[in-house]
């Protein structure tokens, strides 16, 4: 029974990601104007463009070069870029770990403020504490990331000079140093997640403190902290973690403005620099790996929901988070 | 102890602000029960039981709520000290079950680990000692294979075996005093007997006190030595079981009796329900605040309020009517 379940969802996971690559291919090769014809310029003759064309494939009808495409993506060949032919199988992995590492670092300083501030903010609840800190978080929520950016940059780094405006220091280098030149754009992708996960937490969590095992607890004569911790926290983080996978997935997608800020040579940078190019195939690779990454992570969050709340393992689930929980779509 | 006295309960009033107004929900209510004793609260919804109850053992939050008037649990002057020294008797002196075991047991934590977390409040019982009191807990309440059940979680248990593990949770530390709020009313009616032979069990057994709060005046007589009725946030009446339900002296005690259904021929009557609603505690009616609900009601009911009489066949029985007497059966 347990198999097939575990069988059926990899089944779907499978189906997904089918589906995302072909939106991926076809979104690039539906687009108006020719690859061929972009990378030659102004300067490309009819025949050369011909030629070209033929060289990339891209004289076969559309569904041959799905087929071709899927087929080699499957053997990990993403092709070569169009700008300068390294393989963008090469171009990923070289930028992939500085693009997870920006990710994981942010939404841990995300974590580590929104968590105790949501924890003190429900134990609070309704109290000055409470709504100055609401006010904190409006305040995060606001400010778009890249404003944040050229805030931190000019704070810490050009009147401060405690951490790098910009560049990545690998972490062969030290892992201080390598810290240290992700610190600033990690805090300016952390801001807006770290307010979400705040809010959702503390919403979580008053709703639990508004439940009677709550009042059970208290009257076992169980300390507010304790409280927080052992009783209130783990029935409240369904939320926290439907937040954390999405805004997890989206953050690809923000790391390219970040990126370019703080000059980091991750995906999000080369994203950027092969749009501008029209190199289609790099695009095309590293939206595909951006979108794939989303929906592992999601499948991922909904496994980790069953860790959090047994209850979700059985076929037929009761109650408030399991109702919730269940209404989470599916990556 | 002091004075033999277990749970004494003075000019107890609990109001709570609201938008619309002020509700008195306990209208200086006074009670006493010794070491080893049970009471029974019997009332209505929104009668004010539950209240008295949670501000008896200190739980009703002072932000939520005006209280004034004394409580003290086994010498301790439980309204007069802090949340954390209340915290020092919760679970310890005194400790409570509440009515909905499911939402009462927390849906994650294996049961063994909550009951032990009660058990560890007393700071000399280790964590490998807690464990194995959980076990032996769920033994004394009647949950077998407990070794293996102390690693269920609340949601795999039946609604009987729910209040059984919170009830063991209730009696971890071996209170002296146990709050037991409509203890029976989620379950269903055969389930609600061995409950309720359970309490009684575990009264004789550790020496506990009990305050049962119900709306059935039915269980209350068979499970608890006396009875306080309450009705609109007062005593109605109270007084030991037997006398009360020998010779019910206030209208609503006996209108209560008479809306419990009987299976004995001799007895036989449907039951009769109390016409109208509870009175509407933000405006609550002058006199008699049964009066309206009365079919003796006198204009005196409805002007002024009767006073807590003694009556003469028991020791502390006493009433609040004007015109005492079995109501027309």
């Amino acid at each position: 029974m347990r198999t097939r379940k575990a069988l059926l969802r990899l089944a779907r996971l499978a189906a997904v990601l089918l589906v995302v690559s072909t939106l991926c291919f076809l979104s690039l090769n539906l687009l108006p104007g020719d690859p061929a014809r972009a990378i030659l310029g102004e300067s490309g003759t009819p025949e050369s463009v011909a030629a070209l064309q033929q060289e990339l494939g891209l004289d076969q009808p559309l569904a041959d070069r799905y087929v071709t495409w899927l087929g080699n993506i499957l053997q990990g060949d993403f092709g070569r870029s169009y700008a300068n032919r390294q393989p963008v199988a090469d171009i990923i992995l070289q930028r992939a770990p500085v693009t997870i590492e920006l990710i994981v670092l942010s939404q841990l300083i995300a974590l580590a403020v929104a968590v105790p501030l949501a924890a003190v903010a429900a134990a609070r609840r309704g109290t000055a504490v409470d709504r100055g800190i609401s006010s904190l978080v409006f305040l995060a929520v606001s400010v778009p990331s890249f404003v944040l950016a050229f805030v931190l940059i000019w704070v810490f780094a050009i009147k401060l000079g405690l951490y790098p405006a910009n560049g990545f220091i690998p972490v062969s280098d030290g892992l201080g140093q390598n810290l240290g030149s992700l610190f600033l754009p990690a805090l300016a992708l952390a801001a807006g997640p770290a307010a979400l996960y705040q809010r959702v937490l503390r919403a979580d969590l008053v709703e639990t403190y508004g439940q009677e095992f709550m009042n059970v607890a208290r009257a076992k004569g169980i300390s507010p902290l304790r409280m927080a911790v052992r009783h209130a926290f783990r029935p409240s983080l369904l939320g926290l973690t439907t937040s954390l996978g999405v805004v997890v997935g989206m953050l690809i997608g923000s790391s390219v403005i970040i990126e370019n800020l703080f000059s980091l040579p991750g995906l999000g940078s080369i994203l950027a620099q092969s749009v501008s190019a029209r190199d289609y195939v790099t695009v095309q690779g590293v939206v595909l790996v951006a979108a794939t990454s989303f929906v592992l992570i999601n499948a991922l969050v909904d496994l980790l929901y069953t860790f959090i709340d047994p209850r979700l393992r059985k076929p037929r689930t009761r109650g408030r988070q399991a109702r919730r929980a269940r209404e989470v779509p599916v990556a | 102890m002091t004075d033999g006295t277990l749970l004494s309960i003075k000019d107890l009033v609990v109001e709570f602000p609201t938008g619309a107004g002020t509700v008195r929900a306990v209208d200086h209510v006074s009670l006493e029960l010794g070491y080893g004793e049970r009471l029974g609260i019997v009332g209505e919804s929104g009668s004010g039981k539950s209240v008295l109850a949670r501000t008896a053992m200190g739980l009703t939050r002072p932000g939520t709520a005006r209280i004034s008037g004394q409580v003290t649990i086994a010498g301790h002057p439980v309204l007069e000290l802090g949340e954390r020294r209340r915290r020092a008797l919760w679970g310890r002196e005194v400790a409570m079950v509440f009515q909905d075991p499911l939402s009462a047991l927390h849906p994650i934590t294996p049961i063994g680990e909550q009951i032990a977390e009660a058990a560890r409040r007393d700071p000399r019982t280790t964590r490998r000692q807690a464990a194995a009191r959980a076990v032996e807990l769920l033994e004394t309440v009647g949950i077998p294979q407990a070794t293996r059940r102390v690693h269920a979680r609340a949601h795999e248990l039946s609604g009987g075996m729910r209040q059984r593990v919170a009830i063991a949770m209730a009696i971890a530390c071996r209170p002296k005093l146990l709050f037991a709020d409509e203890p029976t009313t989620a379950l269903d009616v055969t389930v609600q007997a061995r409950i309720l032979d359970l309490f009684d069990q575990l009264c004789a057994e550790f020496g506990i006190g009990l305050v049962m709060v119900s709306h059935d005046l039915g269980v209350v007589g068979r499970h608890t030595d006396h009875v306080a009725v309450m009705y609109a946030g007062r005593i109605a009446e109270r007084g030991p079981v037997r006398a009360v339900f020998a010779r019910p002296s206030m209208r609503y005690t006996s209108a209560l009796m008479a809306a419990i259904p009987r299976h004995r021929a001799a007895e036989q009557s449907l039951p009769r329900p109390i016409p109208g609603q509870p009175p509407n505690l933000l405006a609550p009616p002058p006199g008699c605040r049964f009066g309206p609900r009365c079919g003796q009601a006198s204009p005196r009911c409805h002007a002024e309020q009767p006073p807590l009489l003694a009556l003469g066949d028991a020791p502390g029985h006493e009433y609040a009517c004007w015109h005492p007497g079995e109501a027309d059966r």
